[in-house]
């Protein structure tokens, strides 16, 4: 409760009027989108106020004009019950009557009733279609992603799990933008630890201009030098729901169409929900195959710079004149050559999601096929680390959270140079330092790299595999679940023979 | 304030910029090692590597051979670099070639210190050249381009389909180092321009004692190890005519079994060959079993005298490259290296019992 | 001065077993076996064997006195010792744990510079070894278990690779077992017990695990798996090499990998090396963090600054400790130390606390 009285205080700062009326009068002063006009009716004249751009004037006409018109009345009791709008409210309060104005409310004022004025909701409603998920597509999932509007989205996981038990807390964030933001848990699963952690957090938030659900997430993580992302972030209310169900705690924010989900794991950065619809054994190949491309995606460059570098012991003899026959006519030193194809590597990504969808199609394949075969002609990078960067940055984009396989990218370079500076130890040695880093990683409290560490074995059957779901009858103790057991353990046991 | 730290020490490090780098294109890496003796004690160290001519887009591959004459590997290896024109390395030899006057003197030194060096591995083929490693490692025309891995290539595909037993620097110390097994080493020789595998030296201790041509070669990889491979032609007796039928060794297993100890040790070598065979003149008739039967006999008969010939021999010369002082020793818990050397060795008996067995004879009657 | 671990940073018992095992396998076993094997030849992996029951019995003592205590070694020496005393003793064993940090620091920096960079400057790796243990230590025990874990998992590897160079097994030179003197073979197994050092943190770590009495089944398992792996890891080495060859080898572990290859890479040594990384830094994280423990447990001084102040020492100690003969000489003395520490101060502590306990029980009865 404390927010709002912090956004009286902000309120009460700010030069006002103390008189509701002369208050109304002074706003249109700076906003010019604002309206004050007089409607005549039949049964008398009456005041009304809104923001033009903030109004769907279509429904104000219909809903309130038309019954105010046909209908006779007297009081604000009156209109209420004769228009056909369903929100609206009576006040004296300022703050209140600036705060609903601001979010789509019309006020109206009747000229005997100047202390008070009847608040009508009539909110333009501009919103986006539910679409297709663009930056988790899945191929055998449901076709849908959040929009920017909260109600949607609300809506969109209310349907998905009609249980009573499934809480929302609503926030309103940033002293500024004021971004409604929900708090979504199951009660009974969810452990009230993290929801207090989260809700606390996001309450202690003190910001002017929120900019949605993701600088939120930044804004309460629990370390915030790090590159690995601490929250997953989702445009799927699938995985919302799965999230959940497992006792993980999600929030979203109004005018983002992206969810954050909390506690969330190192694994779960590289799980992407297709695999629990695809059969578990090709979903487990599927997992394993990403999980080795970020590896390889992490190490590939590293190790070709210390092995060309340093390591000429290591080369196979059937290797070692393609190699040296590629090099020999670069005149840089290994890590120019590997920085130098990785930077272009970083650019096309950058500048293909800077650009429109098609030009950036033809980004990518003037910058693959032009720059990479020209830079080879010239004598600037050998083609054999061409494929290996091509082939790392190939893997880096399978990471199915955005967020992680920008981290994928990112922590590439440290491990180059210091491959560069100390071979093969160098990259030994960053691997430690990163390994340090993860385990002292915590996401809302909880370790970031569980079920490895601590180790909770039976947590890993949706970690490297995604095992039959038969195997599933426990939620994950990551997230302390207060109830476990995900479903009834059935006791027919499969005693029978052969043929019987 | 832990960003700081951490910016601050990695400009440190950067600063540093340590290590000397060895890039594989801006080394040269001998691929190659021939030793020779030269007068006084000085020996001839003689290298090859490639290196690459850059020109335009297109590199091509070329050979270099360099010698130089010193007392250690590593000095010559500083002496051959005020003659190259990019640094040498060791990293990438394949294979070190002694001249027979060298191992006559013993190599444990040289050996040694290629051992001693971690950059050299110890898979790298070690072999014995009849001649000077020089001459030899100078090959002509386009084979010369391929010289780097032209002898280990030679040396590693003999061991693995044909009659060379498995060898490379491991096994050789190995064996140097042991007790009761001497150390052998491929023989390698030019003949005109042709440099070609001539059979395996024996070794006692670390010096060269003789050695024993291809087809003993196949019977001594038989008796050492048993094998998978090898091929060797056999005369037989066909109808009162001399016929000749190629064998191809399959598989063999052999086993040592002590049958009495004093006051001299005899061993009874069961050796189990599964061959087939690959080719034949005259007008055997293979799919006659009786015919089989009669030439599995008499192979048979022939690879026992050869082996007991054989084993005689390295009695006679005081070698046991075949291990019988492991086998002893195995057994024995006083074990005396000398005395068996010197005593029981040479008046060991071995009885051979060979056991051939014919599985096929290729895809026609 | 009572010390309650809070349970948030306690670890659980199962946690012991890596915490022991990460901490017995380090450095040592890039070379153990030759040392082992200068007594005992090739029984020494009975020899590894025997040290790992005398160790298993000594952990079951270390639990006694723990369990009775229910603290650490530091309060212990306070209980039974009195003040000074105790005291003196609790900053022998601090001094051993640091002196330990830094000897396998120092050890496997001499790896680096024997195997991969004859030039590597001793302080860089130090300054980066300071601001790693630093950062490590920060995080508290959970991080440092952690880091065992890590220091098990991702090197299990390894495991298997080291039994690629079976290939060259010859298991004839196991025989015949039990050749050497039960003298030979104990001086051996002293020997082997220094390679297991390490379990001894466990007199200071005990505090943090939760149910710390019931963990004894994990901390026995975690040794026997040391056990089992330096058994094996003795086992391939004695028929690997040939008494001689080992007897100069001095990192056998590393010549062993030197014959791995895949056809993507070739002297996996290099590759070994850098991940036996992963597997010395929970040896050192685990030291320090039980030296400044110590200090923190012992004078009241924050934990933070004395592991800072330990990391500047090291930063200077480790440079100058850069010849084989300082760093043969450290090993020594610590290896004394060591041995003196796990294996006579323990049974003497053992041997004091049941005594203290027997009159105590007197005395209330």
């Amino acid at each position: 409760m404390n927010f709002f009285k912090r956004k009286k205080s902000f309120q009460a700062a700010s030069p006002k009027s103390k008189n509701l009326s002369e208050w109304l009068s002074a706003l249109s002063d700076g906003n010019e989108d604002f309206m004050e006009e007089i409607i005549e009716t039949p049964y008398g004249n009456i005041k009304i106020c809104y923001y033009t751009t903030l109004i769907d004037h279509q429904r104000l006409n219909v809903d309130f004009l038309q019954p105010l018109k046909t209908t006779p009345w007297r009081t604000y009791k009156d209109i209420q019950r004769n228009i056909y709008v369903d929100d609206t409210a009576v006040t004296n309060d300022i703050p209140t009557t600036n705060e609903r104005l601001l979010q789509g409310f019309a006020a109206c004022q009747l000229p005997d009733r100047k202390e008070e004025v009847l608040l009508i909701n009539a909110p333009a409603d501009v919103q986006r279609e539910v679409s297709i998920p663009e930056t988790e597509f899945s191929v055998i999932g449901p076709q849908e992603a959040f929009v920017e509007k909260l109600e949607t989205n609300i809506f969109l996981i209310r349907k998905r799990l009609p249980i009573e038990d499934l809480r929302i807390r609503k926030l309103k964030i940033g002293t500024l933008s004021s971004t409604e933001t929900a708090v979504f848990y199951i009660d009974g699963i969810a452990d009230q630890e993290n929801v207090n952690t989260i809700i606390q957090r996001l309450k202690e938030v003190n910001f002017d201009d929120v900019l949605g659900a993701n600088a939120l997430a930044q804004m309460i993580q629990d370390h915030s030098y790090t590159v690995f992302p601490q929250f997953v972030n989702t445009e799927r209310p699938d995985r919302v729901a799965a999230s959940l169900a497992e006792g993980k705690v999600v929030f979203m924010s109004n005018g983002s169409p992206q969810a954050i989900i909390g506690p969330s794991t190192l694994v779960e950065l590289f799980s992407s929900l297709e695999d629990y619809y695809l059969p578990w054994h090709i979903a487990s190949f599927v997992r394993m195959l990403r999980l080795f491309s970020v590896g390889f995606s992490i190490l590939a460059t590293p190790v070709y710079v210390a092995v060309l570098t340093y390591h000429y012991e290591m080369i196979p003899k059937d290797l070692l004149s393609t190699l040296i026959a590629s090099r020999s006519n670069i005149p840089f030193p290994p890590l120019i050559e590997a920085l130098f194809l990785e930077f272009t590597i970083e650019l096309l990504r950058e500048a293909g999601a800077r650009l429109p969808t098609k030009v950036g199609q033809t980004i990518g394949i003037v910058g693959g096929i032009v720059i990479g075969q020209a830079s080879v002609e010239a004598g600037l990078t050998s083609n054999i680390l061409l494929i290996v960067v091509a082939l790392a940055a190939l893997a880096s984009f399978t990471t199915p959270v955005y967020q992680m396989g920008n981290t994928v990218r990112i922590i590439r370079f440290p491990f180059i140079v210091m491959s560069a500076m100390f071979g093969a130890i160098g990259i030994a040695l960053m691997l430690a330092f990163v390994i340090a880093h993860l385990i002292r990683l915590e996401s809302l409290g909880r370790p970031y790299l569980a079920p490895f560490y601590p180790l909770r074995f039976t947590d890993w059957k949706d970690t490297f595999v995604r095992l039959p779901y038969n195997m599933f009858q426990q939620r994950p103790q990551q997230m302390r679940p207060k109830s476990k057991a995900r479903k009834k353990a059935s006791k027919t046991q499969k005693n029978k023979d052969i043929d019987e | 304030m832990k960003k700081k730290k951490f910016i601050s020490l990695s400009v440190l490090i950067l600063l540093t910029g340590c290590l000397d780098t060895q890039i594989i294109d801006e080394i040269l890496l001998i691929q190659t090692v021939g030793i020779d003796k030269h007068e006084e004690n000085k020996l001839k160290y003689t290298v090859t590597y490639p290196f690459f001519l850059e020109q335009g887009e297109e590199s091509t591959l070329n050979m270099e051979q360099l010698s130089v004459i010193s007392e250690t590997t590593e000095e010559a290896r500083s002496l051959l670099n005020t003659r190259a024109q990019q640094p040498l390395r060791y990293g990438q030899v394949r294979v070190i070639m002694f001249g027979k006057e060298v191992a006559e003197e013993g190599l444990e030194k040289y050996v040694k210190s290629f051992y001693r060096n971690p950059r050299i591995g110890s898979q790298i083929f070690l072999s014995l050249a009849e001649g000077k490693t020089e001459e030899i490692l100078r090959l002509k025309g386009e084979k010369q381009q391929r010289i780097g891995m032209y002898f280990s290539d030679l040396i590693e595909q003999n061991i693995e389909f044909e009659n060379i037993p498995e060898t490379n620097m491991h096994l050789f110390l190995f064996d140097l180092y042991s007790d009761g097994k001497d150390a052998i080493l491929p023989l390698i020789t030019k003949e005109g321009e042709e440099p070609k595998l001539i059979g395996t030296a024996l070794f006692d201790f670390d010096r060269y004692i003789d050695n024993i041509d291809l087809n003993e070669t196949y019977i001594f990889k038989q008796l050492r190890d048993g094998s998978e491979g090898g091929t060797s032609q056999f005369m037989v007796e066909h109808e009162g005519k001399k016929e000749y039928v190629v064998i191809e060794n399959v598989f063999t297993d052999v086993q040592y079994k002590e049958k009495k100890r004093t006051p001299y040790p005899e061993y009874d070598i069961q050796v189990e060959i599964q061959g087939e065979i690959t080719d034949n003149t005259g007008n055997i008739d293979l799919n006659d079993s009786n015919q089989v039967t009669k030439i599995e006999e008499s192979v048979g008969k022939q690879i026992k005298t050869e082996s007991e010939k054989l084993i005689k021999r390295f009695q006679e010369l005081k070698v046991d490259p075949l291990g019988f002082g492991e086998k002893y020793r195995s057994k024995t818990r006083n074990w005396k290296p000398n005395e068996w050397k010197e005593n029981i060795y040479p008046q060991t008996k071995s009885n051979v019992k060979v056991d051939l067995e014919i599985l096929q004879s290729g895809a026609i009657e | 001065m009572h010390s309650k671990v809070k349970e948030q940073f306690q670890v659980s018992p199962p946690m012991v077993f890596f915490l022991i095992h990460a901490m017995q396998v380090g450095v040592g076993m890039l070379g153990f076996q030759r040392i082992v094997a200068k007594y005992s030849g090739y029984d020494s992996w009975i020899a590894v064997l025997i040290a790992g029951v005398l160790i298993s019995i000594l952990i079951s003592m270390m639990y006694f006195v723990l369990k009775t205590n229910h603290n650490d070694i530091i309060e212990i020496h306070r209980n039974l010792f009195g003040k000074w005393a105790g005291g003196v003793l609790s900053l022998i064993i601090i001094l051993y744990f640091y002196a330990l940090g830094i000897l396998v620091i120092r050890t496997y920096i001499e790896v680096i510079q024997v195997w991969v960079f004859e030039d590597m400057p001793t302080w860089i790796l130090a300054l980066l070894a300071g601001y790693f243990f630093y950062y490590v230590i920060e995080g508290g025990f959970r991080t440092v278990t952690g880091l065992c874990v890590a220091g098990v998992f991702i090197p299990s590897i390894l495991f298997f690779v080291l039994l690629m160079p079976l290939q060259y097994a010859d298991f004839l030179n196991f025989l015949p077992v039990w050749k050497h003197s039960v003298k030979n073979i104990l001086l051996g197994a002293r020997e082997t017990t220094l390679t297991y050092l390490g379990f001894e943190l466990l007199l200071l770590f005990y505090p943090f695990i939760k149910d710390g009495q019931r963990s004894q089944k994990w901390a026995q398992l975690g040794h026997w798996a040391s056990v089992f792996v330096y058994t094996l890891l003795m086992f391939v080495t004695l028929s690997f090499f040939s008494e001689g060859q080992l007897d100069m080898t001095i990192w056998p572990t590393l010549t062993l990998l030197k014959v791995i290859e895949f056809p993507f890479i070739e002297r996996f040594e290099y590759l070994g090396i850098s991940l036996w990384l992963i597997i010395v830094i929970p040896n050192i994280a685990m030291a320090f963090w039980g030296a400044s423990r110590g200090v923190k447990r012992l004078f009241s001084i924050k934990q933070r600054y004395v592991i800072i102040v330990m990391m500047i020492v090291m930063v200077f100690i480790l440079p100058p400790l850069d010849n084989r003969q300082a760093v043969n000489t450290l090993n020594d003395i610590i290896s004394q130390i060591g041995f003196w520490v796990i294996v006579a101060y323990i049974t003497f502590i053992y041997i004091v606390q049941f005594i203290v306990q027997k009159i105590g029980r007197k005395r209330s009865s």
